[in-house]
């Protein structure tokens, strides 16, 4: 052993910089490789799960309350709770599936000051000073109400627990059941409580399950609103009248952030727009608007993520063409040159075996080396579904080793000892 | 202690089929220190190799004391290399990018000695040749002399029985010619059975027999 890396080493200092233009190219396709898994795990999941919703066009709606003299008149109205709710009811009804509610409220929650609940802060990866995010005994976290039909359509996977049942939608007075994204998952378990303020209403909240990581949701504020530290609430339904005024006053703000949300729809906007207007004339709503539809934006989004695959496809292979061509041609150039070096070993009782052994283990060093690095930084860095992302730089390294060393192989299969000798002198 | 019988090699070139050896027949005793004469392609480092193991004769067999060589394959016959034969090959042959320790001691690389035995043969093996001062310099900083020195050095490291020598003092002057022709001659002495292939009749008078390559078979001229 000592003697290959021996031999091996010498061999890659005689033609130092070639070798390590190979390890630099060898190291870009390894890099290239892993981005091109991380891009296809993501996407594959991504297009699976939001395929639905991947050809509408969504059609975000606002109340027009505004100035806040203006909202402010419309809470004081005695019907305004009525007001709100019925129009939610009628918008679920009129548009169905096709009216999604996602909405990114943060809740408060009584948390200790440890600074493992950072990141969870809302207002975290804004910036905000986390002294002023800590100042109360309740800290903002970060949490999205989401309404049945947005949590159907979006599917949120869950890696554990079970998701929201229709049941979950409708306040019963006691426990609201949450879902926390993945990086909750060392502090929670299934079946915890936790104790918060809900628009400054106090909730229980019971763990019903965790969200997968990386699992995304999207609004019109938001093309990819990442889960992961958010914790999600179902968008309740309060069928019980309010018991006083501050909880009236809670149930009206909570409608009317339900009714903020966006229309899913392949039909033309005159057509939804129509039926908004139904909506609106038969709750006695007045003060809502479509305020603009994304068309197709879903699809640019795709199209954007498959073209940059694509494009890593492309980098990828002209990298592994690269790396076998740079690797076979350096192997064969040091072939020639080694004539000499090569009956010396011959003579000394070495075999072509042997010689042939050594080329091999400066290609498997040159390439495993680079791959050894790169898959011991994805581990530490990344490690998302290492054992397929072993498999595949195993797959990648064993195809360079192979192609690029049968030419090499096939030469020491023709060449005959003599002619070696010969040409050595 | 090596009997050649009816051995023959070709080679082809491109379509034409040359035939080296035809037929060649030759017996070497232990002790014997013989020259191998004959001009330009006619086959001597041809037989030197098959000599060596390093190649086999299409046809006749190559007996090497108990051992029948042409019927060995490439690894047996690496194996017989290493056991028995020393060779000098022609214009010294060293290793560039090693120093003078690692081009003797790699013969031993390829047995399976502990870094202390290998240690110990080559200091030995250099002071038999009085080259212990060149034991840690690079081959480039060498005299021609102390270049083919060396390569005897790598010959003799493994102890063979046979010492093979490819015009071993082609390229050095009258003086250390004469310096390394000593060192064979005392070889010989010390037991080893040396057969030198070489152009230079100089050379081929220091040896016992003389040998005349010519049409594919060898003939004794002078013993």
């Amino acid at each position: 052993m000592k003697m290959i890396l021996r031999e091996v080493w010498e061999s890659i200092k005689r033609r130092k910089w070639f070798s390590v233009l190979i390890a630099i190219q060898i190291t870009a396709l390894f890099f290239t490789s892993t981005l091109l898994f991380l891009s296809h795990t993501q996407i594959e999941s991504k297009s699976d799960r939001l395929e639905p919703l991947k050809d509408l066009t969504f059609y975000q709606l606002s109340d027009d309350l505004v100035p806040d003299s203006k909202f402010q008149d419309f809470l004081d109205q005695p019907d305004s709770l009525k007001k709100s709710k019925t129009f939610y009811e009628n918008l679920e009804q009129y548009f169905g599936e096709r009216y999604i509610y996602l909405f990114n409220q943060m809740i408060d929650v009584k948390i200790d000051d440890d600074s493992k609940w950072n990141k969870f802060l809302n207002g975290y990866e804004e910036g905000v000073p986390i002294e002023r995010l800590k100042e109360r005994p309740y800290k903002p976290l970060k949490a999205i109400q989401i309404n049945e039909n947005g949590f159907t359509r979006f599917s949120i996977p869950l890696s554990k627990g079970s998701g929201f049942s229709s049941e979950d939608f409708y306040y019963d007075g006691n426990s609201i059941p949450v879902l926390l994204g993945a990086e909750y998952e060392p502090f929670y378990q299934v079946g915890d409580r936790i104790t918060t303020k809900y628009l400054r209403k106090d909730f229980k909240l019971v763990v019903q399950g965790f969200i997968q990581s990386d699992t995304f949701v999207f609004n019109m504020n938001n093309p990819e609103l990442y889960l992961d530290r958010y914790i999600v609430m179902p968008a309740l339904q309060f069928n019980e009248a309010p018991q006083d005024e501050e909880d009236a006053l809670f149930q009206k703000l909570h409608y009317l952030q339900m009714i903020n949300g966006t229309v899913f729809s392949d039909e033309e906007p005159y057509v939804v727009r129509r039926d908004l207007e139904q909506v609106k004339t038969i709750s006695d709503f007045p003060d809502m608007q479509m305020i603009g539809a994304n068309s197709r934006s879903l699809d640019f989004m795709f199209s954007a993520i498959q073209l940059n695959r694509n494009l890593l496809k492309i980098l990828a292979a002209s990298l592994f063409v690269v790396c076998i061509l740079s690797i076979s041609i350096l192997m064969m150039t040091k072939f020639q040159d080694n004539y000499r070096n090569m009956a010396i070993h011959l003579v000394s009782g070495a075999t072509l075996n042997q010689l042939f052994f050594y080329f091999l283990s400066e290609i498997l060093l040159m390439v495993g080396l680079p791959g050894l690095v790169v898959t011991l930084l994805y581990q530490q860095i990344i490690d998302v579904s290492l054992g397929m992302y072993i498999l595949m730089n195993v797959t990648i390294f064993s195809a360079i080793v192979l192609i690029s060393a049968s030419p090499i192989y096939l030469q020491f299969r023709k060449i005959e000892i003599s002619s070696l000798l010969k040409r050595s002198e | 202690m090596i009997t050649l019988k009816d051995l023959t090699k070709s080679y082809r070139s491109g379509e034409r089929k040359i035939d080296v050896l035809k037929g060649l027949n030759l017996e070497i005793e232990q002790g014997d220190m013989l020259a191998i004469m004959g001009r330009s392609g006619s086959g001597k480092s041809t037989l030197l190799n098959i000599l060596a193991g390093l190649d086999m004769a299409d046809r006749g067999t190559y007996q090497y004391k108990q051992a029948k060589i042409s019927d060995m394959n490439g690894n047996e016959r690496a194996r017989f290399r290493k056991q028995n034969i020393g060779f000098i090959i022609q214009n010294y042959m060293l290793i560039d990018s090693k120093n003078v320790f690692e081009n003797i001691a790699l013969p031993l690389r390829y047995s399976k000695l502990s870094k202390g035995e290998i240690i110990d043969k080559v200091d030995r093996v250099l002071a038999d040749l009085k080259i212990t001062e060149l034991k840690q310099k690079d081959v480039d900083m060498l005299s021609g002399g102390e270049m083919q020195r060396v390569a005897i050095a790598r010959a003799l490291i493994q102890d063979p029985d046979l010492i093979l020598a490819d015009e071993p003092t082609g390229s050095l002057d009258d003086q250390t010619e004469k310096e390394i022709l000593n060192i064979f001659k005392k070889l010989n002495q010390q037991g080893k059975t040396l057969v030198i292939v070489t152009h230079d009749q100089v050379v081929a008078d220091w040896c016992y027999k003389i040998y005349y390559l010519q049409d594919g078979k060898v003939a004794l001229i002078a013993s």
